[in-house]
Parts: C-alpha cells; sequence; structure tokens
C-alpha cells in the first residue's frame, strides 16, 4: 500500500509540474532575446558591415549553423576516439534521438546520434543537429528512457543554440559567419584561419570549460520537458545520473563539463516537484 | 499482476494530464511546415485541414495530449507535441534547403560535409574524423521518417502514445 501512495504521489507531482513547467523558459528566453539582439546589433555597427546576413537570436543562419556545426562534429570526433562504428549501436541511438527531434522546437533540422569511442563518460552536441554520447556513456546508460534523457538534453542545447552563442559574443563573429555562409565556396586561406579560431572558441567551451551552469540547467529543463511530451520517462535523465553517481571514483570523471551531478539531480528533481 | 497494473494506470494518468502548460483560450502555434488538423485527438484520425508553419490557433478543449483548437475557419485536433507555446521563427535559409516543400516534417536535406568543413578538416589535419562523421551521416540518414514515425507506433510514443 506504502509503494502504492507512493507511486500515485510521484505521478500525481510530476504532472502537476509538467503543467506549470512548459514555456517558462521560452518567456525567458524571449525576454534575454531583445538583450542579445542588442549585442548583435552593437556587432554589426562595429563591423560597419550591414550587408552582412544577421539572423536569429544567435545572429548566425541556418546555412551557417550546419556548416560550424559539421566542422564542430568533426572536431568532437577527433578528440574522442573516433567513432563507434556499430551499426546496431547507432542505429538505437538514431532511434531514440530521432524519436525526440520529431517533437522539438526545430523540427526542420536533421540530427544525427553518434557514440564516440572513448572510455569518458560524456556527451555533447555540435551547432545543426549532431549529437554524440561517449561509450563510457553508453555502457552505463541502463535503458531507452535514460538514453532519451541524456539525448534530449543534448538536443535541447542545439534547439537552444547554446553553441552559437558562444561565437555570437566573440570577437571572430563576422569571419565566422560570413565564411560559413559561403559553403559551397573555396575559402581563402586567411577566412580559414578566422574560421578555424570560431569553431575553436566552441570546442574549448565543449572540451575545456563546458557551458556555465545556467546553460546546463536549461537544456536539463529543456530535455525533462521533450522526453515527457514524447512519452519516455520525465526522470530518465535523473535515473541516469543516479547510475552515474554511483560510478564517481577518483580515477573515473562522470561529465567533467557539466555541473556536479548532486546539483543537476537536485535540480531535476525540482523540475517535477515545483514545476520549474 | 497488480504491481503492474497499478503504475501502469497512474502512467495512463499522467500521460492523460500532461498537456505540457496549454490551456482552453490560450494561443499556440504549428512548428512543422504542414500540420494536419484532425477531426479526432486520433494520430490516424481524417485531416480536416492543413495549416502553415506558425499558425496561431486558439486552444478550446484538451484531451490528455491533444488539444482542439480553431485557426479561426477551421477546428480540429493537434497532438500537443506538434505545438509551440512561442511563435516559431523561419530562417529564410530553410526554404532554400527544403528538399520537399510537401513534408509534413521540414527535416533539412540531407547535407554531405560542405566544402568548408573539408578544408578545415585539411588544414586541422582530420581526415579520419572527417571519414568518421561521414560514416554517421549515411548510417542516420537510413532513418527516415517513415522509420522514426514506424518507431514512435510501435514504441507508442509521441501522438501513438
Amino acid at each position: 500500500m506504502k509503494k502504492f501512495i507512493f507511486i500515485f504521489a510521484f505521478f500525481l507531482i510530476a504532472a502537476i509540474g509538467a503543467f506549470a513547467q512548459f514555456g517558462f523558459l521560452d518567456k525567458l528566453n524571449s525576454n534575454t532575446s531583445g538583450d542579445q539582439d542588442s549585442k548583435i546589433s552593437s556587432i554589426k555597427n562595429i563591423f560597419g558591415n550591414a550587408g552582412k546576413v544577421l539572423k536569429g537570436v544567435s545572429g548566425i543562419g541556418l546555412q551557417e549553423e550546419l556548416t560550424i556545426g559539421n566542422s564542430v562534429a568533426v572536431q568532437i570526433v577527433s578528440k574522442y576516439g573516433g567513432l563507434v562504428r556499430d551499426e546496431a549501436i547507432t542505429k538505437r541511438v538514431n532511434l531514440v534521438g530521432k524519436s525526440l527531434a520529431y517533437y522539438c522546437d526545430r523540427p526542420e533540422l536533421n540530427f544525427r546520434f553518434g557514440v564516440l569511442n572513448s572510455p569518458t563518460v560524456n556527451a555533447f552536441s555540435a551547432p545543426g543537429g549532431y549529437v554524440f554520447i561517449t561509450r563510457g556513456l553508453y555502457e552505463l546508460i541502463q535503458n531507452n528512457d535514460q538514453l532519451a534523457g541524456v539525448l534530449a538534453h543534448e538536443i535541447t542545447h542545439v534547439t537552444r543554440k547554446h553553441a552559437l552563442k558562444i561565437i555570437a559574443r566573440g570577437q571572430f563573429f563576422e569571419g565566422v559567419a560570413g565564411l560559413a555562409s559561403d559553403a559551397g565556396t573555396i575559402a581563402r586561406k586567411q577566412d580559414l584561419t578566422r574560421y578555424s579560431q570560431g569553431v575553436g572558441q566552441i570546442t574549448t567551451t565543449l572540451f575545456e570549460k563546458g557551458f556555465d551552469p545556467q546553460t546546463e540547467f536549461d537544456a536539463d529543463e529543456g530535455g525533462f520537458k521533450l522526453a515527457a511530451t514524447v512519452g519516455y520517462a520525465p526522470d530518465g535523465l535523473e535515473q541516469c545520473l543516479e547510475t552515474l553517481k554511483q560510478h564517481e571514483a577518483p580515477n573515473v570523471t562522470i561529465f567533467p563539463t557539466h555541473p556536479p551531478l548532486d546539483k543537476r539531480i537536485g535540480k531535476l528533481q525540482s523540475y517535477q516537484t515545483s514545476g520549474i | 499482476m497488480k504491481r503492474k497494473v497499478i503504475p501502469f494506470l497512474f502512467a495512463c494518468v499522467l500521460c492523460a494530464m500532461l498537456s505540457l502548460g496549454f490551456e482552453s483560450g490560450e494561443t499556440a502555434f504549428t512548428k512543422r511546415y504542414q500540420t494536419d488538423l484532425l477531426k479526432d485527438p486520433q494520430p490516424l484520425a481524417e485531416s480536416v485541414a492543413t495549416l502553415p508553419f506558425a499558425t496561431g490557433v486558439k486552444i478550446s478543449d484538451l484531451q490528455g495530449k491533444w488539444a482542439n483548437v480553431s485557426d479561426g475557419t477551421n477546428s480540429g485536433w493537434i497532438y500537443v507535441g506538434n505545438l509551440a507555446e512561442e511563435k516559431p521563427v523561419e530562417d529564410n535559409s530553410i526554404a532554400g534547403l527544403q528538399t520537399s516543400a510537401s513534408a509534413t516534417t521540414a527535416s533539412v536535406a540531407a547535407r554531405p560535409l560542405d566544402n568548408v568543413t573539408s578544408q578545415y578538416a585539411d588544414q586541422e589535419g582530420l581526415g579520419a574524423a572527417e571519414a568518421d562523421v561521414k560514416w554517421l551521416e549515411s548510417q542516420s540518414d537510413k532513418i527516415g521518417k517513415d522509420t522514426v514515425v514506424g518507431f514512435l507506433k510501435k514504441n507508442k510514443k509521441g501522438e501513438f502514445q
């Protein structure tokens, strides 16, 4: 009976939470978009080049995003031991990932999901729709709900353009966006150098610093919401993080570029109980 | 048996309650290039009308994860996973990348690694990684929309819950 009451309470709390939370951060984003737009406007003025295409929240259009994403994906794969070229594993990750992406906020993107051949425990995404998890993480994931929780978090990084905002804030913005928009042309060497620096800004953040904690919590919240919408367990990511916590040890690095597991678990629990 | 049935029932209750924040009287927006307005709150129900990208619709009723909406001319049902609370912004570039305007999902065309990335990979000595990403593209692109919808149906996900 106690178990019954617990289960009832869990679902009731989760349902109340889901009612309340949807759209909160979208509104927050729309509030901050004004600041972002003014930053983009400033960049535009500094460069004095009104003819360049500045689009969207991050100021980078879709073609530029896809090109930059391709390059970031290549860097991620190189840094983390190449891809696990196992068709069955790749198919599973893509089926779960694409079932989430089908209902994400940017269904126009063609998402691709891969497993990196690295024993570390981490996950990454690149602009335009590339999502990677390491072999170390894949092997610890116990079911599709947990896998969906992890992938939904990374999908949210893409749909909310978290990585692109790093470039938009940086001094290499103009070179990167300009070059990437001409993806079919042969790049001049100096342009390619500027482009490499811009891509480097993203990969440095991804590999060394990680996103700031608020951005990671934003992705946790968006992923929680997406997984619940599609019908995966809303606590899939939380389950996964709890599993990973059991494997934490001094010589094992778990999500090194993300906030501490306890903080993330606490936040995820609060999404369910308070509706964010 | 009881152990399995009770959680299942409450999962159903949860699903029924998970309208994910949409409320009657609110305006929501379509987020695909084409969204079918359905006669009944079922994925295979008859289509009453087809709405274009970013159409504003007023919600008049909610049944679980299905919203009864009207665009001012027609009314019908849309799965909440196909609606956005905020009006989506269309990127001008999307039109040029569409494979088919009639596609119900607006997936960007399969895009092989571009020339800039190939040059970048050459410059950075990332040829092996570039080959891996191309392999991933080939594997991932085998899983098209029909396969994804089949997976959703089989696993009772999305609008097939």
